[in-house]
């Protein structure tokens, strides 16, 4: 797993010389992304063979000119979860009516990011998709479980702090974290370039 | 070649609970609700262009009756339609689908039973259900298991299907089983027909049945299904009796009938079945069945007792593996 929390389902539906594919997959893996994809089998079988993986997912991505079945469903299904879906079609492509479909619906536009690329821009929209998950509200979930061990000074301290600001100790530890973290201007710079592209 | 759109035929029948992007529950109490519980799944529309039919109100009784309606309303729409979705009720899931297999045999169309982790319209007493489902699952699981479920339409099922959680399972083998927050039934051996992983896989070697199409209308409501226990008697006279056309006796597996209730079951002169899963002691007069599950019995049963001018010996339609209940 990558040091970015995020996992992303990419999706294509053309197989053959499809080099916008492999480039998409190469940003991903760039970002640091838990990818899974349709063109790796191995990694669909290894961690999510049960209990509805694409539910563990937290955005999906497709690339490709035409809507089949198959990402028809993928798009449905995250859709109806609330999630974000990235599509990224070719410059020059005609729109499928199911997009239109979807865009018409205000609270499926708002997930639906329709994106036209070409050879110059794609890393762009990539990066762009990964800068709206990483500001989006999934990204500030308390969702995440830690189990920390501590010594019996720093339980006793948290124990009292915790007493005396009548709070919890998550919240407080929560709270710690969140002033360091805006206070660290490394930490600040790396989030600035995290996702922007090489060109 | 892209597929082109499936047409759906979508029946309601209870079933219908899910939570709308404002957080409220919403289902279909009456036809005037249809509009605003399929506008809160917009997504449904780029899978299949649906035709919705309602059966039964999320309040309604759902039961004999509403099998053959559904029934009736496939049958009447088999030639329009590439494939059904039943939703309906999370209790009466497994019935109904089985009640569909018995009345329409063999057809060379997809007919999906799914619905809600939660029915009725009453929400007070599933507060506490609700919000868990909705805290940890974002929803009570109708979206994605009619998307599931007109996903799975695409590819032949060799009869009634239920798409729940992540399992597709042949309405022959279904039972209920908690095995966890999202899979409330399961296979009774295990088998399935298809799995949700990042896709609906359906099993690529199953096909529709080549045998002949048959269509039934009528179940009977006329049988008494009796839950056994040794030592605690029968107290139905034989006057009792004459309310019902057949009676299914759910007995232990490994003790015969108690002789008193064996001259019961003699005296009354009704079709009988001695039913339990693993294995059962035959009583003279009666059929005795095992290897398949307690509601395909039942309904099977209801179907063979309507339909016995049609069907002939029950006895012996009793014991033939009809919709592939003993496989």
């Amino acid at each position: 797993m990558g040091v970015n929390h995020m996992r992303l389902y990419f999706y294509t539906n053309e197989f053959i010389n499809n080099q916008e594919a492999k480039e998409i997959v190469s940003h991903l893996k760039r970002a640091e992304v838990s990818l899974f994809s349709n063109l790796s089998l191995k990694a669909e079988a290894k961690g999510f063979s049960q209990d509805q993986p694409l539910d563990k997912m937290d955005a999906l991505i497709f690339q490709g000119k035409k809507l089949d079945p198959k990402i028809s469903y993928l798009v449905a299904l995250v859709l109806s979860q609330s999630k974000p879906v990235l599509c990224l079609i070719p410059e020059g492509t005609k729109l499928d009516e199911a997009w239109h479909i979807l865009q018409s619906d205000s609270s499926l536009s708002a997930k639906l990011h329709l994106e036209f690329y070409n050879q110059d821009n794609l890393e762009d929209k990539v990066f762009g998709f990964l800068r709206s998950l990483d500001s989006g509200s999934i990204k500030d979930l308390f969702n995440i479980k830690y189990t920390l061990r501590v010594s019996g000074k720093l339980a006793d301290y948290l124990n009292w702090k915790a007493k005396k600001l009548n709070t919890k100790k998550a919240d407080w530890l929560r709270d710690q974290i969140q002033a360091m973290m805006a206070q660290d201007a490394d930490y600040q710079k790396f989030l600035k370039n995290k996702f922007v592209s090489k060109n | 070649m892209p597929k082109k759109k499936q047409k759906i035929l979508l029946l309601l029948a209870g079933g219908t609970c899910l939570i709308d992007k404002s957080g409220n529950v919403l289902s279909v109490k009456e036809k005037a609700d249809i509009h605003t519980w399929l506008k809160s799944m917009p997504e449904l529309n780029i899978l299949a262009d649906i035709e919705t039919v309602l059966v039964n109100g999320e309040d309604d009784i759902v039961g004999l009756h509403t099998w053959q309606e559904i029934a009736g309303i496939i049958d009447k729409n088999l030639m329009d339609a590439d494939a059904f979705v039943v939703v309906t009720k999370i209790d009466q899931i497994i019935a109904t689908a089985l009640s569909l297999n018995f009345l329409l045999q063999n057809l060379q169309k997809n007919i999906i039973v799914t619905g809600s982790q939660v029915s009725g319209s009453n929400f007070v007493d599933k507060k506490e259900l609700i919000s868990q489902l909705k805290a940890k699952h974002g929803g009570l699981g109708l979206r994605t298991n009619l998307i599931n479920a007109l996903q799975a339409t695409r590819q032949p099922l060799p009869g009634v299907a239920i798409m729940f959680g992540t399992r597709l399972i042949a309405a022959t083998k279904a039972v209920y089983r908690c095995d966890n927050e999202i899979n409330l039934l399961a296979s009774s051996d295990n088998s399935y027909w298809g799995r949700v992983d990042f896709g609906v896989n359906v099993r690529s070697d199953l096909t529709h049945n080549h045998y002949p199409t048959a269509i039934y209308k009528n179940l009977s409501n006329k049988v008494l299904v009796i839950d056994d226990w040794p030592g605690a008697p029968w107290l139905w006279s034989k006057k009792d009796m004459a309310n019902y056309q057949a009676i299914v006796v759910k007995t232990s597996p490994y003790q015969p009938l108690e002789p008193a209730k064996q001259k019961q079951i003699s005296a009354w002169a009704l079709p009988t079945v001695i039913y339990n899963c693993q294995t059962v002691s035959p009583v003279k007069g009666t059929v005795a069945i095992s290897g398949c599950s307690e509601e395909t019995v039942i309904i099977k049963t209801m179907w063979a007792i309507a339909n016995q001018k049609q069907l002939g010996d029950f006895d012996s339609i009793m014991q033939q593996n009809i919709i592939g209940e003993f496989n």
